[in-house]
């Protein structure tokens, strides 16, 4: 199997998975648990999920680990179980995609320590630093492909994630904000600047995830394209924005939606596509049928 | 006096926490009058950062550091205020509801609120219903205020709603909603009296609810 690094230069988009908080509680994650709860109670759902997507058609899936560091992990009394956690996600992943007898590359998952860093919130950069190099450091033990930090809304703290990741990992890094409606962070960080600032700072593809549905996620990766045209992207929205019904919570974006959306990020040459919450393995499929099927010319 | 005054009120606009708490000891050192501080350095100052949000001028990190500021400033006025029985514009119970434990816009709007002069009482993360009905009779409480980030967890919001009404405080206890996935739409669909998109809003809508209470009596 060649490397994600290699597989990166390819020129169709490499598609990733879908939600995996979203379809956790599906399975029975109570409402406000952290994911990871899930790698100690339902194991199996877990590498269910991974085996899921990749039968879908997604060339790599996410760890379950995106709240996996010991400050995030803390607020649910499991910052003990930083090692167990990060290393038992990424078997369970690497089970389920085996699982699909398809070549399927296995990311670290890695989100905000959920605190704000100084000067906004109490938490310096160095203990962010540190929280996320341990997290990185168990999985790049456990044997992943790449490493993703993904939903940062604070850009120095997206930059605490690499700096962490690059001294322990020797796989592609990527990394990916969150934009709101505005084009920016919810900290304020515009996609020209969040580029320019990850890139330098080592990047291997850089991008936008979750936040308020595709529209904010394509404006962003356009905005990141115009002024950096070489740069390997990523694209993962939400299935638009949740709406109630009744009670209940929708996602919107349908599978042919978000299918459209992948062959638009093809034409714009994006490295990776992929969904956020509120997409499914059906996402996934239709993404993967429109970026199989031989219309539409790649510009890249 | 008056300069130190408007600097203190520039400290906050600015960011400045170490300044914010040198001048403002300093001005209780020189005998100034706590509510005169309260009111022409950090409500006044608060307000500026709230209109600069509102204009697109300011963004979530330029008020968080204002509003940062505006409480260590605000620290060392609180016991003097309470000893001169400073009332409140309004009582305002605050919290993110069960199963959420998501905290940074609900701290943002809470340190706003302080901002703007009410007595805020924040419950913290994760807060059953039954805690919000509880501190909102203990503190006769005005407002109730829920925050929610995720879509799995703002479905608690009516559950607050409807153990209000159980109590018979309903009509006398407002409740704003907000937070990410958050709507007017939902606000509405759920009988929330008000929803706010950001943090200078809510106290715009808290004001306003503070006002409507007052007129229904």
């Amino acid at each position: 199997m060649m490397s994600l690094q290699e597989a990166l230069t390819r020129h169709r988009p490499l598609l990733a998975d879908g939600a995996t908080g979203t379809m956790l509680q599906k399975t029975g994650l109570a409402p406000g648990q952290p994911p990871e709860r899930a790698t100690l109670d339902n194991p199996q759902a877990v590498q269910d999920l991974a085996f899921l997507y990749a039968q879908a058609g997604s060339d790599l899936v996410y760890t379950n680990t995106f709240g996996a560091n010991r400050i995030r992990l803390a607020r649910f009394g499991l910052s003990q179980q930083v090692r167990h956690l990060n290393f038992s996600a990424v078997a369970l992943a690497r089970e389920g995609v085996q699982q699909s007898g398809r070549a399927v590359f296995v990311v670290g998952s890695v989100g905000p320590t959920g605190e704000l860093l100084e000067p906004f919130g109490d938490l310096s950069p160095k203990e962010a630093q540190d929280a996320f190099q341990e997290q990185c450091y168990f999985l790049m033990e456990a044997g992943v492909d790449g490493l993703v930090g993904e939903t940062f809304t604070d850009l120095n703290e997206a930059v605490a994630f690499l700096r962490a990741a690059q001294q322990v990992a020797c796989v592609p890094i990527f990394v990916s904000l969150s934009f709101e409606r505005t084009g920016r962070t919810f900290l304020g960080s515009d996609p020209e600047t969040a580029i320019q600032v990850l890139l330098n700072e080592g990047a291997t593809a850089v991008g936008a995830n979750c936040g308020e549905g595709i529209d904010p996620v394509r404006h962003a990766v356009r905005k990141m394209k115009a002024c950096q045209p070489d740069a390997l992207l990523l694209a993962k929205p939400n299935a638009g924005v949740p709406y109630a019904q009744g009670l209940e919570i929708r996602y919107p974006a349908t599978p042919e939606q978000m299918a459209d959306f992948a062959r638009e990020m093809r034409q714009l040459s994006i490295a990776i596509v992929g969904g956020c919450c509120g997409t499914t393995p059906d996402h996934i499929r239709a993404m993967f049928h429109a970026l199989s099927a031989s219309d539409g010319q790649n510009t890249g | 006096m008056d300069e130190t005054l408007e600097r203190l009120k520039e400290a906050i606009i600015n960011g400045k926490r170490q300044d914010a708490g040198e001048l403002t000891q300093k001005l209780v050192d020189a005998g100034a009058d706590p509510k005169t501080i309260l009111d022409k350095a950090l409500i006044a100052g608060m307000s500026v950062v709230g209109e600069r949000f509102k204009n697109g001028e300011y963004f979530v990190p330029e008020v968080l550091v204002a509003a940062r500021a505006m409480k260590t400033a605000l620290q060392i006025l609180h016991p003097l205020l309470a000893k001169s029985d400073i009332q409140p514009i309004g009582t305002v119970v605050l919290g993110t509801v069960r199963g959420d434990l998501h905290d940074i816009g609900k701290n943002l709007v809470g340190m706003m609120l302080e901002g703007a002069g009410f007595r805020v009482i924040d419950l913290g993360v994760d807060v059953p219903a039954e805690k919000f009905v509880e501190a909102s009779k203990q503190n006769q409480a005005q407002i109730v205020g829920l925050s929610a980030l995720l879509t799995t967890t703002m479905t608690h919001m009516p559950e607050v709603i409807q153990k209000l009404e159980e109590e018979g405080l309903r009509r006398s206890v407002r409740v704003i909603v907000g937070g990410a996935p958050v709507t007017q739409e939902w606000a509405d669909r759920i009988g929330a009296d008000g929803y706010a998109p950001d943090a200078a809003s809510a106290v715009d809508k808290c004001k306003e609810l503070l006002a409507s209470l007052a007129s229904q009596d």
